[in-house]
C-alpha cells in the first residue's frame, strides 16, 4: 500500500504521461489503483475521458471522506479508478492556507483510501506551493520525471534543498529520466553522469511519438500499444518501482511516519 | 466505499442473447468485443469442504483460482496445467496453499464439475466514448451427452461514478429472462444442475427425516438405507485410494449400522438382525487395518513436532515402514471389497432394505416415536451411571467403556434427531460431543501407546536402524503418556458438564415416557 506522487516543479516533463501509464501498469498487474488528478488542467482526467461531477470542487476534496469517494470514477480498465480534477483545484493553495496544520492536511484525506487501493498515484501540478508540501508529507514515494538537461538539474537541486529545509524525508525521492533523446549528447552525458546512483531509476522514458499520441487515442500507451517500445518501457519502469516499494516496506516497516 | 452494483439474469436461449444485444444497440453506443471461450474445472473435496467454507476453487486459463462465492480472488492464482491439484501439500508454497490447508486437511481435491463458457463483452459508451457500464453475455456448456443447448445469461456491471447508467440498463434488462444471483457460485450450480447434481450432494453427516408415527421397521430401514448409501458412495474412493476419509466415512457408516442393529433391536426380524450383525462385524474387521495405519500416518507431522532433531531419522524409518505396511493392507482391502462375499452382503442388505412387501411384519412393530424415546433414555442413563462410577482411581478400561457408551448415545441421538426440536437436539449433541472429545482423545492416546509398545517389542535388536527407531519410539511414548495424563485430569470437568442438572432436565423433558424416570 503506497502513495506515489508524480511531481516536478517544471511543467512539460512528461509528468502526466508517467502518472497515467504507471497507474495503468499498476492496475494491469492486479493492484487496485487510484489515480488522483490534482492538476487543475485535468490532463489525466482527459486521457481517461472522465469529467468531475458538477457539484464537486476543491472544498469537497479537502473535506475528504464520502464526499470525495462519491467523486471517484471507474476508468475503462479493470482495477483502475480515477479521482478527476476540477478547475477549482487552482484554489487549493488558498484554501489550505486558511487551515490549521496547513502542511499536513492531505495525508488524512488520502489515508482512508488505502483500505480500498493498493496504490494511489498523485498527478501533481507543476509548482512548489503549500499543496506540494502536503503532497510530500502524504506520499510514500515522490517520483520526479526529469529531462536530462542542466536546467532540470538546477530545479532538482532546488527541490532537494527544499526537502532539507522542511525536514521531509529525502529518501522518498526518486528520479526517472523522461523524454530522453538518445541523439542528444547532453542527454547521454547527463544520464551517464547519474547512472547507478541511489534513487536514480535505471529505466528511462524515451522521447517517442507513441507517447505523444496518447492525446489522440485518449488511452494509456500500454493499453493501445502494449508491444511498442514505449509500452514496454512503462511495464519495465513499473517493475522497477514495485521493487523499490517492496524494499522500502522492508526497511521502514508498514506505514510512513510524519516527522 | 460502496461495492459496485451488479446483476445477472438467466435467458431462455442464445437467440434471446442476440435479441438483447440488438435492442441495446438501438438505444446506446455499444462497443462489442469478440467472444471468448474458456473452460472451467471446479475442484473440491468429496465432502465439499471448500464450498461449505464459502470458498470456490477452479482452474481457468492454466491458473488455479481460490475465490469467494461471488468469484473474487482471495489470493493470487497459481499456474497449473490440466490435472486435478490433489492434496494441499502437493501444491507449491503460496498463499493459496496456506488458505487451503486448514480447510482441506487430509482430503484431496477432486474434479466436481467442468464446463466451457463463451462470453461476449458489451461496453456501453457515453458521448466521450467512455465506458459507463459493462454487460457480459454468457453461454455455458456442460457435456451432458444429451442436448448441446447452452445455458444463457447476461451480467450487468456498474462502473464507479456512473450509477444512473446502471439503473437505466437495469430497467432495459427487465424485459429479458429472469433474475439470478450474479456470482461464480451460480455458474457452478447451473453446471451441476445440468447433470442433475447440486453442491454438497455428499456430506458425511447423517441426516434422515423420520416421523414419530412411522412403524419402527420402516424408520429403521430408512436409517439403514441412508447409511448403506454413504457406504456405496465412498466405495470407489476407497478402491482408488484417493484419500483416507473415504474409508473413514465408510467405516463410520458400518459402525452406525451395527449400533443401530444393536439398539433398535425390536424393529427387524430376529433372523435378519442376527445375520447382518454378523455381516457388518465382518465388514468392520476387513476395513480396520488400513484405517488404523491411516490414523498413524496422519499423525506424522504431530509426531515429528514431538521429537528433537536427532531422533527424527528413527521416526522417518518408522513411518516408512508404516507406509509399506499400509500398501499391503490396502491391497488386501481392495481384494475384500471386490470379493463375491462383500458383494453378496451389500446386495442382500440393499434388497432387504428396499423390500416394501412385508407389511405384516411392519405392522407388528411399534411406532418409532415411542421406541426412540425409550432407546435414548436407556442410552443416556447408561452413560450417566457409568460416568458417575468413575473416579481418579478407576482403571483406564472404565473410560474406554464409557467412550463406547457415549458413542451409542450419540448415534441414537443422530438417528432420531428429526423427531425432536432441532435447537434442543443441537444442544444435546454439542454437550455430548464435549465429553466424547475428551474420551476419544484419551482412547486414541492409549491405542497409540499400545501400538508403539508392540512395535517396539517387535523390533529386532542389533541394527543401527532398529536402535534409531527404538529411540524415536521411546521419545514418542514419553510424550504420549504425559499428554494422556493431562487428558485424564480433564475428564472430570467434561463429565460434570454433561451430567449437569440442566442437561438431565433437557433429556427428561424431551424424552419423557409414561413412567417417572429412575435416577
Amino acid at each position: 500500500m503506497a502513495i506515489i506522487a508524480v511531481y516536478n516543479i517544471k511543467g512539460g516533463v512528461g509528468k502526466t504521461a508517467t502518472a497515467v501509464n504507471l497507474s495503468y501498469m499498476s492496475a494491469a498487474t492486479g493492484n487496485n489503483t487510484l489515480l488522483c488528478d490534482l492538476d487543475p488542467q485535468g490532463s489525466s482526467s482527459y486521457y481517461f475521458r472522465v469529467k468531475s461531477k458538477k457539484k464537486f470542487s476543491a472544498d469537497h476534496f479537502l473535506e475528504g471522506g464520502s464526499s470525495l469517494e462519491q467523486s471517484i470514477r471507474g476508468t475503462d480498465y479493470e482495477h483502475l479508478d480515477i479521482l478527476p480534477s476540477d478547475f477549482s483545484y487552482r484554489n487549493l493553495d488558498i484554501a489550505l492556507n486558511h487551515m490549521k496544520k496547513s502542511r499536513k492536511r492531505l495525508k488524512p484525506i488520502l489515508d482512508p483510501l488505502k483500505a480500498e487501493y493498493q496504490h494511489i498515484f498523485l498527478d501533481c501540478p507543476p509548482n512548489i506551493t503549500l499543496l506540494s508540501e502536503n503532497i510530500f508529507y502524504a506520499a510514500d514515494m515522490v517520483l520526479i520525471p526529469f529531462i536530462p538537461t542542466t536546467l532540470s538539474m538546477l530545479s532538482f537541486t532546488k527541490l532537494l534543498d527544499f526537502f532539507k529545509g522542511s525536514g521531509i524525508d529525502r529518501s522518498k525521492l526518486f528520479v526517472v529520466f523522461s523524454m530522453v533523446e538518445q541523439k542528444k549528447t547532453i542527454h547521454r552525458d547527463m544520464i551517464d553522469h547519474f547512472k547507478g546512483r541511489k534513487r536514480i531509476l535505471n529505466t528511462f522514458i524515451p522521447y517517442v511519438t507513441d507517447i505523444e499520441k496518447m492525446g489522440i487515442y485518449r488511452q494509456p500507451v500500454p493499453a493501445y500499444l502494449p508491444d511498442s517500445k514505449a509500452g514496454q518501457t512503462y511495464a519495465e519502469l513499473w517493475r522497477e518501482i514495485e521493487k523499490e516499494l517492496l524494499s522500502q516496506l522492508d526497511t521502514d516497516g508498514p506505514g510512513c511516519v510524519i516527522p | 466505499m460502496k461495492p459496485l452494483a451488479q446483476l445477472s439474469r438467466q435467458l431462455p436461449a442464445p437467440a434471446t442473447l442476440q435479441e438483447l444485444a440488438d435492442e441495446l444497440g438501438k438505444k446506446y453506443t455499444v462497443q462489442d468485443a469478440p467472444a471468448q471461450t474458456t473452460t472451467l474445472h471446479f475442484y473440491d473435496s468429496f465432502d465439499w469442504r471448500l464450498y461449505s467454507n464459502a470458498l470456490l476453487c477452479f482452474e481457468q486459463n492454466n491458473g488455479l483460482h481460490l475465490t469467494d462465492p461471488v468469484g473474487r480472488d482471495l489470493v493470487p492464482s497459481l499456474p497449473i496445467s490440466g490435472e486435478a491439484p490433489g492434496f494441499y501439500w502437493q501444491l507449491p508454497d503460496s498463499a493459496l496453499k496456506q488458505k487451503l490447508a486448514p480447510v482441506l486437511e487430509m482430503r484431496t481435491l477432486l474434479l466436481q464439475s467442468s464446463f466451457s463458457q463463451t462470453t461476449r463483452q458489451l461496453r456501453i459508451l457515453n458521448k466521450d466514448e467512455k465506458t459507463v457500464a459493462t454487460l457480459i453475455l454468457s453461454e455455458l456448456r456442460v457435456e451432458t451427452g444429451e442436448s448441446d443447448q447452452p445455458i444463457c445469461s447476461v451480467q450487468l456491471h456498474q462502473v464507479r461514478g456512473y450509477e444512473k447508467w446502471f439503473q437505466r440498463l437495469e430497467q432495459d434488462l427487465e424485459a429479458f429472462g429472469s433474475p439470478q444471483p450474479c456470482t461464480k457460485e451460480q455458474d457452478l450450480k447451473t453446471a451441476l444442475a445440468a447433470k442433475g447434481r447440486s453442491p454438497q450432494d455428499y456430506s458425511s453427516k447423517f441426516s434422515v427425516t423420520l416421523k414419530s408415527d412411522m412403524a419402527a421397521l420402516t424408520a429403521a430401514k430408512s436409517i439403514y438405507r441412508d447409511l448403506l448409501g454413504t457406504m456405496q458412495k465412498n466405495e470407489q474412493g476407497i478402491l482408488d485410494d484417493l484419500d483416507s476419509e473415504f474409508l473413514h466415512d465408510f467405516r463410520v457408516a458400518i459402525r452406525r449400522t451395527r449400533s443401530g442393529l444393536d439398539m433398535i433391536k425390536k424393529a427387524l426380524e430376529p433372523k435378519i438382525s442376527a445375520r447382518f450383525k454378523e455381516e457388518f462385524r465382518y465388514l468392520g474387521k476387513i476395513t480396520g487395518p488400513v484405517r488404523d495405519l491411516d490414523v498413524y500416518l496422519l499423525m506424522e507431522e504431530d509426531y515429528k513436532a514431538m521429537l528433537p532433531d536427532h531422533l527424527q531419522k528413527g521416526l522417518h524409518y518408522f513411518f516408512e515402514d508404516l507406509a509399506e505396511q499400509r500398501k499391503k493392507e490396502q491391497e488386501k482391502l481392495v481384494q475384500a471389497l471386490q470379493s463375491s462375499q462383500y458383494k453378496t452382503i451389500i446386495k442382500d442388505w440393499e434388497k432387504y432394505l428396499r423390500q416394501k412387501k412385508n407389511t405384516e411384519a411392519t405392522e407388528k412393530t411399534p411406532v418409532i416415536g415411542i421406541m426412540a424415546k425409550k432407546i435414548i433414555r436407556k442410552r443416556f442413563e447408561r452413560v450417566l451411571r457409568d460416568g458417575r462410577a468413575i473416579d481418579t482411581d478407576s482403571p483406564d478400561e472404565s473410560l474406554h467403556r464409557l467412550r463406547i457408551q457415549g458413542k451409542k448415545l450419540r448415534y441414537c441421538l443422530e438417528f432420531f434427531s428429526s423427531l425432536y426440536p432441532p435447537k434442543e437436539m443441537k444442544r444435546l449433541i454439542k454437550q455430548l460431543k464435549n465429553l466424547q472429545n475428551n474420551l476419544g482423545l484419551f482412547n486414541d492416546l492409549s491405542v497409540q501407546q499400545d501400538m508403539l509398545n508392540n512395535y517396539l517389542a517387535s523390533l529386532k535388536p542389533g541394527s543401527g536402524k532398529a536402535k534409531k527407531m527404538g529411540a524415536a519410539i521411546g521419545g514418542l511414548l514419553t510424550n504420549l503418556y504425559h499428554e494422556q495424563q493431562q487428558v485424564r485430569t480433564e475428564f472430570e470437568a467434561a463429565f460434570r458438564c454433561f451430567s449437569s442438572q440442566e442437561n438431565i432436565s433437557l433429556y427428561e423433558n424431551l424424552f419423557a415416557t409414561e413412567q417417572k424416570p429412575n435416577r
